[in-house]
């Protein structure tokens, strides 16, 4: 009987840890942003399970190529897609707020990234037309006005 | 801009998004040509060639024909957002977990983001500091060689929230910004070396007491918030002493204070420019007060020398403001014992105290020094 008691303990005692590993879902803050041009909307993503919800609703006519995620400050940083041209915008997450930063003066940025660690917003896209254009371009942008630091023109290189 | 260094081939075809592993530091570009390939590279930050880590063919994208772009969480996991469809409406978005070990794709179980209404989307993004909390902190970063001021999160309130918890002396002002920025651009001031100060520290004290307020130019409505915002917030930062030494023990009195005033530009509600900055001193020989910019030389005429009594003797100083080469600080020079406020220390030790002698301001030599700030929210006699 004591050695059943023994083996009942160790057998509560697995179920115990397997149960906390299991059930227990780990705590994150994170989560995933995509901007809806169709509706105006910004949506949150769960990481976890792909779903979207509708995060704000903005209803105005803006359109995004790319968002980033602008240093600690509960806001985003997005680039304006095409029309008429790369604006860039921050989006305040917690007010639900679209502020203009300033115009890049470019028209065919795609790609933007702020690094928090330095404090550099990159940016890049093929120039226009692409039919005609086989150069990317690599930018660097102040992340305080728009205005284009430093640019770097790469040619595609055809096999 | 930084003028080109000629072109440099690669085989990235587009940048069609671009992604940050803040693990390693990497900056990840997508380049998606739909129904054709995914391909993934690392660029070179300086000069922006790329190295290719993944080329998904055709065949290896599940059915899907594109990826809008990645984003990396917070431990350096990935995510992807596919398509479905080559021109808009896309059919179909899902996001997938991508293991970059191998680069397989994991689909999250939300088929087109769990959503049925019209979809039309960018590029993801997470969250790969701290968070998005409900409470984050205000970060301020000074550019432009101390010329700028930027916050991460809104200066003014909203209208509803003037005056309540967050806006203290109901200025418009977020609280926790101005007693942040109130540190942040609060000026060194360079002391002479031989400052009586320096050796009566024990008994004698320094402190700011610093005004923050929102202004408009001849205009007289004076309530601000985040969608009214004014031309300018003046810092004005006094400067006390508790004793004034004299030059040489003479005009020696208990309690003064001199005054830097700044005028910085309120561009939006994430971003100051200094426009314009004011100095003075506050009683004879040497009273004189100076308008200065940031950006170029400004003369001043001043009256300094008043003694003796009756003897008015004007002078031209011509300056540029000076901004510490580390942190972008504003730096102005205290005159040896009167504490009299000077752009730097050329202007201060051309200024003559008693007209008829050689006896003039004697500055800087003695190190730099930051005085605690209190700020006193908006006075109503001020």
């Amino acid at each position: 009987m004591k050695k059943m008691k023994i083996f009942l303990f160790f057998i509560l005692l697995l179920l115990l840890i397997y149960s906390v590993n299991v059930f227990v879902p780990g705590e994150t803050n994170f989560n995933l942003y995509t901007y809806n041009s169709a509706a105006g909307q910004l949506l949150r993503i769960d990481p976890h399970t792909g779903q979207a919800v509708v995060f704000h609703q903005f209803g105005q006519d803006t359109s995004f190529a790319d968002l980033s995620c602008f240093s600690n400050s509960g806001s985003l940083i997005a680039i304006g897609h095409f029309a008429p041209e790369n604006q860039l915008y921050r989006i305040n997450l917690l007010r639900g707020e679209i502020n203009l930063i300033g115009d890049t003066g470019l028209n065919f940025i795609e790609g933007v990234e702020y690094i928090p660690s330095t404090g550099q917003l990159f940016a890049g896209g093929r120039e226009l037309p692409h039919h005609t254009n086989d150069s990317y371009l690599f930018i660097e942008i102040d992340p305080s006005d728009g205005s284009i630091i430093r640019q770097q023109k790469n040619q595609h290189w055809r096999h | 801009m930084e003028a080109l260094s000629g072109s440099k081939k690669t085989n990235i075809g587009d940048i069609d998004s671009l992604a940050y592993n803040p693990v390693n530091g990497k900056l990840w570009v997508v380049d998606s040509q739909p129904s054709r390939y995914i391909r993934l590279w690392t660029i070179d930050l300086e000069t922006g060639p790329g190295i290719l880590r993944k080329n998904y063919p055709r065949k290896e994208l599940m059915g899907y024909s594109g990826l809008i772009g990645i984003s990396f969480g917070p431990d350096g996991q990935v995510f992807g957002l596919l398509h479905t469809g080559i021109k808009t409406p896309v059919k179909e978005y899902r996001l997938a977990k991508i293991d970059m070990n191998d680069f397989s794709f994991e689909l999250l179980p939300a088929e087109n983001l769990g959503r049925t209404d019209a979809l039309l989307l960018s590029n993801i993004s997470g969250d790969y500091g701290k968070g998005i909390t409900e409470n984050p902190k205000i970060e301020l970063t000074v550019t432009n060689a101390g010329r700028r001021l930027i916050s991460n999160l809104p200066i003014f309130v909203n209208q509803k929230e003037v005056g309540g918890e967050i806006d203290l002396d109901g200025d418009g002002i977020n609280q926790q910004w101005e007693d942040k920025a109130m540190e942040r651009i609060n000026p060194y001031i360079e002391l002479d070396e031989e400052e009586p100060w320096l050796d009566n520290k024990e008994n004698d004290f320094i402190a700011n007491f610093v005004r923050i307020s929102p202004f408009t130019p001849i205009y007289n409505y004076q309530s601000y918030y985040a969608d009214q915002l004014p031309k300018y917030i003046i810092f004005r930062y006094i400067v006390n002493w508790s004793e004034d030494y004299g030059r040489f023990g003479f005009t020696e009195h208990k309690g003064e204070h001199e005054r830097i005033y700044m005028a910085w530009r309120v561009s939006d509600n994430y971003r100051l420019d200094l426009d314009w900055v004011f100095n003075s001193a506050h009683r004879d020989p040497d009273m004189h007060h100076g308008v200065w910019n940031p950006y170029y030389q400004i003369c001043n005429k001043v009256d300094v020398a008043k003694i003796p009594e009756g003897y008015d003797y004007s002078m031209l100083m011509c300056e540029k403001l000076m901004f510490d080469g580390q942190d972008g600080r504003l730096t102005f020079c205290a005159a040896e014992g009167k504490h009299a406020l000077y752009p730097n220390c050329t202007i201060c030790e051309d200024v003559l105290l008693v007209s008829t002698t050689a006896t003039g301001e004697d500055c800087c030599g003695g190190g730099w020094y930051l005085f605690d700030c209190y700020n006193v929210g908006e006075p109503d006699e001020w």
